[in-house]
């Protein structure tokens, strides 16, 4: 994958498509070229901003475009990415290394702490004073809010601290005022890198790795048939870029069999829409791996069951343990006031009014799963199950493997042993599917079914899957 | 970057540039601008190296500050300094006014240089009586009229007094501890950015340029934000005393023997024989959290016992920073406060402003310098600009907020418009204050700004109570079966997956971010977005749909 973009390119991109870019650029731009120019001649007393925040989208260009201009101008810059920083140790030393030669960074003590960073810093410093500004780039700043609370305001400042010529540039997706401190810090300079329109720059961009062997022309249809599916859901520059790679061979299938010309938008694009829907639901959600997903394009007849493979719905389990997963749902998705209604043959006379408690009446498909003792778990699955089951060990560790497996849960203490109470957490789809495997048993589907019709008042997907839980019975 | 203009500039009419002239364009622009006074001089270690040149350059290049900075030349030039403040406000004036207003600043001067032999407390409501005095005389003599520009250029002079009060009233203290051996302990408090540092080490440059306390004096500066715990801060004093070699091999032993060994040290001396400490503590709230305040403790019980003399100086920007003391420290603490506030009116303000972005008398070129100034002048009267300065006036005094103003006006000038124009100042100053959440807003794809329009609607509903993703995708679910044209269904995991997004940006923020065992979908959430951000973001949104705005704008769902 080259997702390297070429730095004329992009700089070029930002700059015909947006002022507010093209005005970051050229200042840092600027900023950067005049202190080259003069700060070998003269003694540097002249400081630059102490720190520069930028924020804008993921992909937009952040690192790319300040480490291209660090690299053109050969500027003394120190670049740090916080995902890789465990500890401020690391961060340390990357700088130090960076600036003042490996040396430098060996003369940390084991566990640095800010205080000998910034002594070693002005030692250092002291000895081979800044010709120029220096720069520290700190990618992801946003994972430095995790680390030493005094880091961060420590860094914004840290002209001020080393008594050095030294800038602080923090690269972030998220906007500023997640950063501040409560007790306040020094305000960097704020930078804004704007999203891509669609029109313009992001079919620009995208057409950029066309494939040799077909005109761009073709490549730019096929870019806005890809956004025209997936625009509305993910603007992600890099996830876009990965999706149209994954997807062009199968694009340009008829062409290659000679179904149809590089003409027929048309017919191309009845042929790859639903290709690209499915892998909207698949590889974009990483269901499949992308290998996965391309094997699957060669072999279109494997591609059903490795639909099956790839839902998570997809678990082995035990014979009882499904049931015993089936009467967990159905104990925190009902009222326990219901269980009678419900598992009960002879329940007596059903009042129609007030079945239902004004706070029962919020369907907990919305809130979530309620937890229950055992004993309303147990009782629910002897009801649910079709033959006569001792409650033996080999049932009780079966639930304790499925709070293993974390499909079910358990609340409270684990060393409560006389009552625990579970909560499940499957989603519905989860259940329905194991039901539809195990279940010859249609009493055990009209009552999932029923306690859906109670559930569904709210719901109105509840009510079409209790359709299709019907048609199952029907069937 | 006006350098790099001003050089262009030269080219284009064809005359060599001379690196010289070029570059002292730029450094004077800039450091007018970056002007963070700590760093500009240079500080601790070498105030003798400051030359009088250099304080003259301050003068000059940052009028505002006349009175930190009159305070930090020697008394002297202090009466110059005011009468130089003053002299600026009365030039305006009408002539037959001139000779009452110099009756005025010459009670001032007067009034200057009576402080300078009183002490504090009297010598601010001497001079407060001594103006009212001259108020008073000027009704008599003269018409209201003369009253008022007197009054103006009473105000000037008292808060040129009172920033000069607060320099001597510090100075004074650290003399007395530098000089007299007196140990005693302070604090600066005033908001960022109201100059505690600078004021700090005006007065440090001042007191080391005494001969009798250049010698004497030993400096430890601490920062809160450095020395984390009293064990590295410890490390630290026994560095900046230079004590290593003395402790040998104990230097990096435990904590207490470390503080065993500076107790002793600092016992040992007494008032007249040993060197003054002086201890300043950045950050000064930071330290209150250090366990037990242990350092907090023995350096303010030093400071209360006849040992070595100590000062001890704290700057914090909290106001209840006496709160976060224990009762044993604070009964040692001297409850000497100092408070920093801008008591800045706009009329200064925008005389800064225009100091700021002048260009100094000496600058090589004058024909471009001329230029430059009128351009400025003319800047500052306009109208907008003024409403624009007072918008940021209003929104904060403090000056770093005015430099990233001023510092983005200033980098769009370029060699097709050499000078500084309104627009410039406008176009910086829609940077400066566009919402960032807005920009964050306008990058999210259709789905996500329809997952936040549900949660909007969410919010409006249930009054603000926290919500799950389980609700937000049966909302927008909803939406998409009653009304919805150009949007598409998506399947669950795919909203999710947007919903994630918005988490990740952390537009969407969980209630409780503990550990809990609680699904995903039904983890509670609130949005982190007001009401009319959303409604904004929604009118700016590149192609928005119109349903999706229609549904945005409906009252319920």
């Amino acid at each position: 994958m080259k997702i390297h973009l070429c730095l004329t390119g992009i700089k070029t991109i930002i700059l015909d498509c947006n002022n507010i870019s093209q005005y970051s650029v050229f200042l840092i731009n600027s900023a950067l070229m005049n202190r080259r120019d003069i700060m070998s001649a003269v003694n540097p007393d002249q400081y630059s901003y102490p720190s520069v925040f930028i924020y804008g989208h993921r992909a937009t260009g952040k690192s790319h475009v300040v480490l291209s201009i660090m690299k053109d101008l050969e500027l003394p810059h120190a670049s740090v990415d916080c995902v890789e920083c465990v500890s401020s140790g690391l961060l340390f030393h990357q700088v130090l290394s960076a600036f003042f030669g490996p040396d430098a960074a060996a003369l940390l003590p084991r566990c640095p702490s800010l205080s000998d960073f910034v002594r070693l810093y002005k030692q250092m410093s002291s000895n081979s004073p800044a010709t120029q500004t220096r720069y520290i780039i700190l990618d992801r700043a946003e994972r430095m809010r995790d680390m030493d609370f005094s880091l961060l305001p420590a860094l914004l400042r840290l002209q001020e601290l080393v008594n050095d010529n030294v800038t602080v540039i923090l690269l972030s997706e998220i906007v500023w005022e997640k950063f501040r401190p409560n007790t306040g810090c020094f305000e960097p300079l704020l930078f804004h890198f704007p999203d891509y329109s669609k029109g313009k720059s992001l079919v620009q961009i995208l057409s950029w790795d066309h494939h040799p062997s077909y005109t761009p022309e073709l490549y730019a249809s096929y870019i806005n048939i890809l956004l025209g599916v997936f625009f509305s859901v993910c603007r992600d520059l890099r996830e876009l870029r990965h999706l149209a790679v994954l997807n062009f061979s199968k694009f340009c299938e008829p062409l290659e069999k000679g179904e149809a010309k590089e003409s027929d938008i048309h017919k191309l694009w009845k042929n790859i829409e639903p290709h690209l829907q499915r892998a909207m639901q698949t590889v974009y959600l990483r269901e499949v791996s992308s290998v996965q997903w391309e094997q699957q394009q060669m072999d279109e007849k494997e591609a059903t069951t490795l639909r099956v493979l790839s839902a998570h719905a997809h678990i082995e389990l035990p014979y009882y343990s499904k049931f015993l997963l089936i009467a967990a749902y159905l104990a925190s998705f009902n009222p326990a006031r219901t269980d009678r209604r419900f598992f009960l043959k002879s329940h007596g006379k059903i009042r129609k009014t007030n079945f239902l408690k004004k706070h029962e009446k919020t369907s907990n498909h919305l809130l979530g799963p309620k937890p229950f003792p055992l004993d309303r778990l147990m009782a629910i699955f002897y009801s649910v199950v079709d033959s006569r089951v001792a409650p033996t060990a080999s049932i009780f560790s079966q639930i304790s493997s499925l709070v293993t497996l974390q499909l079910l849960s358990q609340v409270g203490h684990d060393d409560q042993l006389d009552s625990p109470k579970y909560k499940c957490s499957v989603s519905l789809d989860f259940i329905l599917a194991i039901s539809r495997c195990v279940c010859v048993c249609v009493r055990l589907l009209d009552l999932l079914a029923l306690s859906l019709v109670i559930q569904s008042q709210v719901v109105r997907q509840e009510r079409s899957l209790f359709t299709a839980v019907s048609n199952l019975h029907l069937l | 970057m006006c350098l790099k203009f001003y050089g262009e500039l030269l080219e284009a009419q064809n005359q060599p540039v001379h690196s010289s002239v070029s570059w002292a364009a730029e450094r004077h622009l800039l450091s007018a601008l970056m002007w963070t006074p700590e760093i500009r001089g240079p500080v601790a270690g070498n105030h003798r190296t400051c030359t009088g040149e250099d304080e003259q350059a301050e003068v000059s290049g940052s009028h505002w500050s006349s009175g930190h900075l009159s305070g930090s030349e020697a008394p002297a030039r202090e009466t110059v300094s005011s009468e130089a403040a003053g002299s600026a406000c009365g030039s305006g004036l009408p002539v037959q006014v001139r000779p009452v207003y110099c009756l005025c600043v010459c009670v001032c001067v007067v009034c200057v240089c009576e402080r300078e032999r009183e002490r504090e407390r009297e010598r601010e409501t001497m001079c407060v009586s001594v103006y009212v005095l001259c108020v008073c005389l000027c009704v008599f003599l003269h018409c209201v009229c003369v009253c008022v520009c007197v009054c103006v250029s009473v105000c000037v002079c008292v808060c040129v007094c009172v920033c000069v009060c607060v320099f001597r009233h510090l100075l004074e203290l650290l003399r007395r501890t530098a000089v007299h051996g007196e140990s005693n302990s302070v604090l600066i408090v005033g908001p960022r950015g109201s100059g505690k540092t600078m004021l700090l080490g005006c007065v440090l440059r001042e007191l080391m340029s005494l001969k009798e306390a250049q010698k004497n004096v030993l400096l430890v500066e601490l920062n809160g934000l450095l020395q984390t715990d009293d064990k590295i801060a410890l490390k630290e004093i026994t560095r900046q005393l230079h004590l290593e070699n003395v402790v040998g091999d104990k230097v990096f032993g435990s904590f207490a023997e470390n503080l065993a060994f500076l107790l002793e040290a600092l016992k040992k001396g007494d008032k007249s024989s040993s060197r003054p400490v002086l201890f300043v503590l950045d950050e000064f709230d930071l330290f209150a959290h250090h366990k037990n305040q242990t350092l907090l403790y023995n350096l303010l019980d030093v400071s209360q016992s006849a040992q070595t003399p100590v000062a001890v100086l704290g700057l914090t920007c909290r106001l209840d920073v006496l709160e976060l003391l224990e009762k044993r420290v604070k009964s040692r603490f001297s409850h000497r406060q100092i408070h920093l506030f801008s008591s800045l009116s706009f009329a200064q303000y925008l005389d800064v402003v225009r100091a700021q972005l002048s260009l100094p008398p000496d600058f090589p070129d004058p024909k471009f310098s001329d230029e430059w100034n009128h351009s400025v002048t003319k800047l500052c009267e306009d109208k907008t600009v003024e409403e624009i300065l007072r918008r940021n006036f209003n929104g904060s005094k403090d000056f770093r907020s005015l430099h990233s103003l001023l510092f983005l006006a200033v980098s769009r000038v370029s060699v097709s418009h050499s000078t500084l124009r309104e627009a410039d100042l406008i176009e910086a100053w829609r940077l400066i204050s566009v919402d960032s959440k807005a920009n964050v807003l306008h990058g999210l794809s259709i789905l996500e700004l329809c997952l936040i329009i549900a949660m909007k609607h969410l919010n409006d509903t249930y009054d603000g109570e926290p919500f799950n993703f389980q609700m937000v995708h049966n909302e927008f679910k909803k939406f998409i079966q009653r009304k919805s044209h150009s949007i598409h269904k998506f399947e669950k995991p795919v909203v999710m997956k947007a919903f994630e997004h918005l988490l990740q940006l952390e537009l969407v923020r969980p209630v409780d971010s503990g550990v809990c065992k609680v699904q995903r979908e039904y983890q509670l959430m609130r949005l982190m977005l007001e009401h009319g951000q959303v409604m904004e973001a929604l009118q700016k949104y590149p192609q928005c749909p119109t349903d999706v705005k229609q549904w945005a704008l409906s009252a319920f769902g």
